[in-house]
């Protein structure tokens, strides 16, 4: 995947990948914070099954 | 002759780069290991976490100050070192802040710009630090992923607002009232003693902390080694912190953060003198080495706000004197009924009030930069209550809302038979202990360190 935004080091200033790539910053970006509200989300589902498992349990 | 000027003209223009770039250099190098320095907070807030737990929560403490630091860091690249920019005037968006936008090209390797990963670094451990400083007080019974929650808020939110009102150059607290926090008493203890303290109204005691007649029982540590080597840990990554604190300025003097001239050396001698005063007056008053060290810590944070301006035997009384206040103030308040499981509403919300409030007794006329009022005692407890309120109201106001939606807290069988059972794929002690959920005495509760019985409450 080329995902470098220079082709030479002389003058280079950001050059993280997909630096040139709008798109595909925000992508990253929306990405990786849908996934911790996903993680939370699914360690709060998963808690309360397991809670309710152990209530049942006694 | 006109041809060596060029040349001598040449090569001093050469050094002066090759100068610059060193200093540049050596500024993230200066920042890098500060943040190295302050994981060891990290790794003292874990052992001491740990340490602080009974046997049968320890290995989910454990987990949740892990996550807290993995949470805290990635939230404070989206949105946490944005508002440190954005709102040093209040609640209106600076000038410039749009640098510090998780999709700006400064946010990642840019070759023109060898500072802000270093800065945004040493904040998002102040930022990891201030949300573990809850994270020790809620053991045993609280939700993780509604601490997660409320760890981001805190450590993600708040005390950077705080930082950017008063701990910040620009920040309406310094430029307007001449709010002094070198150390960041106000804005990391002080606020984070404040969040804990109104979650913990919520959240409620352990089962079996307290009698029916209100008097409270010693859920004791499971191993108070590891707690106070944990303490000791903390005090070690309190010097990356400090150091964190202060401005390194290629090729002038250092200034503190809100501006003003300060030498590293001020840190020094301040920060030693007050750990020495702390753990004196911990020892004066409770000969415990777990207060001790907690004293030891709260000296540090009664001097931090005037860490560069004490004359060293002042900043040693003064953390001698809180060193043997805070423990009272501990008691305090698990007499009133709030179970605390480390102390930290007193070490740190109180330690941190301390800081604040004596720069104002003792430190006042200090000059400030660029027009600013002089230190003054209005100035820093207008600080302290500013960041008082800002951690207190949102902690309480957002545990409330977790509370009333049965969000807040673990259900009663899985705080009697133990985190780690529930939440926790592998056992801390596998050998040579006996698991506590295997025991079902009726016990009301006296001594329930270790793998001792669980009390039905």
């Amino acid at each position: 995947m080329h995902t470098s935004p220079i082709t030479k080091w002389d003058g280079a200033t950001a050059y993280f990948t997909l630096a040139n790539n709008n798109f595909a910053i925000w992508l990253m970006l929306l990405a990786s914070i849908a996934f911790l509200i996903a993680i939370i989300w699914y360690g709060t589902h998963h808690e309360t099954a397991d809670f309710e498992k152990i209530k049942r349990r006694g | 002759m006109q041809q060596q000027l060029v040349e001598l003209g040449q090569k001093v223009a050469e050094l002066q780069a090759a100068t610059k770039m060193s200093d540049t250099i050596n500024m993230e190098i200066f920042y890098w290991w500060c943040t190295a320095l302050m994981i060891t907070i990290h790794a003292g807030f874990l052992a001491y976490e740990m340490g602080a737990s009974r046997a049968k929560n320890v290995l989910a403490s454990a987990i949740k100050n892990l996550l807290a630091f993995a949470f805290v860091c990635p939230t404070f690249f989206f949105f946490g070192w944005w508002i440190y920019n954005a709102f040093p005037g209040g609640l209106t968006i600076a000038d410039g802040a749009s640098a510090s936008l998780p999709w700006s090209l400064n946010m990642g390797p840019n070759l023109s710009d060898n500072a802000t990963g270093v800065f945004w670094a040493a904040f998002a451990l102040f930022a990891a630090t201030t949300a573990s400083i809850l994270s020790g007080a809620v053991i045993e019974r609280i939700r993780l992923t509604a601490f997660l929650v409320l760890a981001i808020v805190l450590g993600s939110v708040l005390w950077i607002l705080a930082a950017a009102w008063g701990w910040n150059p620009s920040g309406w607290l310094t430029t307007k009232f001449g709010f002094h926090d070198a150390g960041a008493a106000g804005c990391v203890h002080l606020i984070a003693g404040a969040f804990t303290l109104g979650v913990l109204l919520n959240l409620g005691p352990r089962i079996g902390k307290y009698n029916a007649d209100g008097s409270p029982n010693a859920l004791k540590a499971h191993s108070v080694p590891l707690l106070v080597v944990g303490l000791m840990l903390i005090i070690v990554g309190f010097f990356g912190f400090l150091g964190g604190c202060i401005i390194y300025n290629p090729g002038g003097q250092w200034t503190n953060i809100m501006g003003q001239p300060a030498t590293l050396s001020s840190f020094a001698f301040n920060t030693l003198m007050g750990f020495a005063g702390g753990i004196i007056g911990g020892w004066i008053k409770t000969r415990d080495p777990f207060w001790m060290m907690s004293c030891g810590l709260v000296g540090i944070i009664s001097v931090a706000s005037g860490l560069d301006l004490w004359y060293p035997p002042l900043a040693f009384m003064i953390a001698t004197v809180t060193g043997i206040v805070v423990p009272m103030i501990a008691t305090w308040i698990e007499k009133i009924g709030i179970d605390d499981a480390v102390g930290a509403v007193a070490v740190h919300g109180c330690g941190g009030a301390i800081g604040v409030l004596v720069v104002g007794v003792f430190a006042a006329g200090y000059p400030n930069v660029n027009g600013a009022p002089p230190i003054n005692f209005f100035g820093q407890f207008l600080g302290f209550a500013v960041m008082g309120l800002l951690g207190f109201v949102p902690g309480y106001l957002i545990s409330a809302v977790m509370k009333s939606t049965g969000y807040l807290r673990v259900p009663r069988e899985v705080e009697i038979m133990g985190l780690d059972l529930v939440e926790v794929p592998i056992e801390a002690y596998p050998e040579g202990m006996v698991r506590p959920a295997a025991e079902t005495a009726e016990d009301k509760g006296r001594d329930f360190g270790g793998a001792a019985p669980v009390p039905a409450e």
